[in-house]
């Protein structure tokens, strides 16, 4: 096993599923390390707790596992396992019945930080709370987009292969959900 | 190829708002727990044994292969042991125009059904459009008799062999179902497509087997089985949420 300067291991996300597929195991580790925190930021933000965006990473992973032998040469990981997140996430809310996500549990206290000044826990999680409630009234489609282009730093070229809807449509609800999100952030810039 | 956690470099002309604001949102988010869900998803792909995990592991391509296997060998064994008598004087295009229509649209079912989550969801008008459009063209095929036929009787003489017809439907198409329950891998169980498909295949199976080109019976019959499959496959999933 190739390992980088650091002692990690060196292969590429594609390289190690097609070890998994082949049977290696300690492929499906790694990249339960490498994705496993994403998935989890990706998640936490549309549902309500901790927990529940576990599950659902949980059973991204497993579907990885389940659907591993459609995974081409030309597939890449990151999209194959982002979209099987988002469309885990819209069933979750299909099957509660709720069209819309709605807002998130209260704030978890921020850990300390010894060298903020006084407030900055209170003023990080003030800002934090207007931006998740500037994200949810955008509309669904818009804030898929947002957040996988802001939070993730996705290419509109792999948002457009998770949600499933062009290069242009995804430029456009992008424009669009950041225009809105200015209007709602005033002086965020 | 990709090798995470690396992002691609933002073009200068996307829009974008500040980081820092990103990453407040999630700061205040809890920890992953990283080990306890290694461990939760571990003891999970241990339980993925036995025949229900193997089919379900196989390439959609695959699983879409048996469904569709399943169906062409128990219209052959119609076919071979149980044809309709009078499939000599039956207009060749016509059975083979609804043949095939019942056949395509079955396949769309399976595909609806079998979707894997690694691709985009389709839009949520999809699945009603394909069901709805199934049915329409269902009840043209019937009610456009390819012969000239007095309209019969709503009676106990046109009931009582459109409820058999029903009866050998369901029979036909619940074991389809139940195969593409089997194939499914979980997470966004699409049942009314499965049951959509599996309507189908009952009554490409029927369509092989019963002699009658009566409207009547082919609407009682024939079509109340697929609309009884996805009508039962709803009030199921309804009861279960």
């Amino acid at each position: 096993m190739a390992l980088d300067s650091g002692g990690a291991d060196a292969r590429s996300d594609e390289q190690l599923m097609a070890a998994y597929v082949a049977g290696d195991a300690d492929a499906f580790r790694v990249l339960f390390d490498r994705y496993a925190p994403q998935l989890f930021r990706l998640v936490r933000r549309r549902v309500a707790s901790d927990d529940e965006a576990r599950d659902l990473v949980q059973q991204t992973l497993l579907q990885m596992h389940r659907a591993r032998h459609d995974f081409r040469t030309d597939s890449r990981v990151r999209p194959w396992l982002f979209t099987i997140a988002v469309n885990l996430v819209r069933e979750h809310y299909r099957k509660r019945g709720r069209r819309r996500e709605q807002a998130l549990e209260p704030d978890a206290p921020l850990p300390a930080d010894p060298g903020a000044a006084p407030d900055a826990h209170g003023e990080s999680r003030e800002r934090a709370a207007r931006v998740r409630a500037a994200l949810s009234q955008l509309p669904d489609q818009q804030r898929e987009v947002i957040e996988l282009h802001w939070f993730e730093h996705s290419p509109y070229e792999e948002i457009a292969t998770i949600v499933g809807a062009s290069v242009a449509a995804v430029r456009v609800r992008a424009h669009r959900g950041y225009l809105r999100l200015r209007e709602l952030l005033p002086g965020v810039e | 190829m990709s090798r995470s956690p690396d992002p691609p470099p933002q073009r200068a002309d996307e829009p974008g708002l500040p980081a820092e604001l990103a990453r407040a949102v999630d700061g205040v988010h809890g920890a992953a727990d990283l080990d306890r869900m290694y461990a939760s998803l571990h003891a999970e792909l241990g339980r993925e044994r036995g025949l229900r995990a193997w089919l379900r592991a196989r390439s959609t391509v695959a699983r879409g292969l048996m469904a569709l296997g399943l169906v062409a060998a128990v219209s052959a064994l119609v076919a071979l042991g149980f044809a309709r008598p009078d499939l000599g004087s039956f207009p060749p295009a016509r059975m083979a125009l609804s043949l095939a229509a019942m056949a395509l649209l079955m396949i769309v079912g399976v595909a609806l059904a079998l979707r894997p989550l690694q691709r985009a969801a389709l839009p949520a008008w999809v699945g009603p459009a394909a069901i709805t459009g199934s049915l329409a063209v269902l009840a043209g095929l019937y009610l456009v008799s390819p012969f000239d036929l007095p309209r019969a009787a709503f009676d106990a003489a046109t009931l009582r062999p459109a409820l058999v017809c029903m009866a050998i439907g369901l029979l036909l198409g619940v074991p389809v179902y139940g195969a593409l329950l089997l194939l499914d891998r979980g997470g966004s169980r699409q049942a009314l497509p499965m049951a959509m498909a599996a309507g189908l295949a009952a009554n490409l199976e029927l369509h092989i087997h019963c002699p009658s080109a009566d409207p009547l019976h082919l609407m009682l019959g024939h079509f109340g089985a697929a609309v009884l499959l996805l009508l039962a496959t709803a009030l199921w999933v309804r009861a279960g949420r």
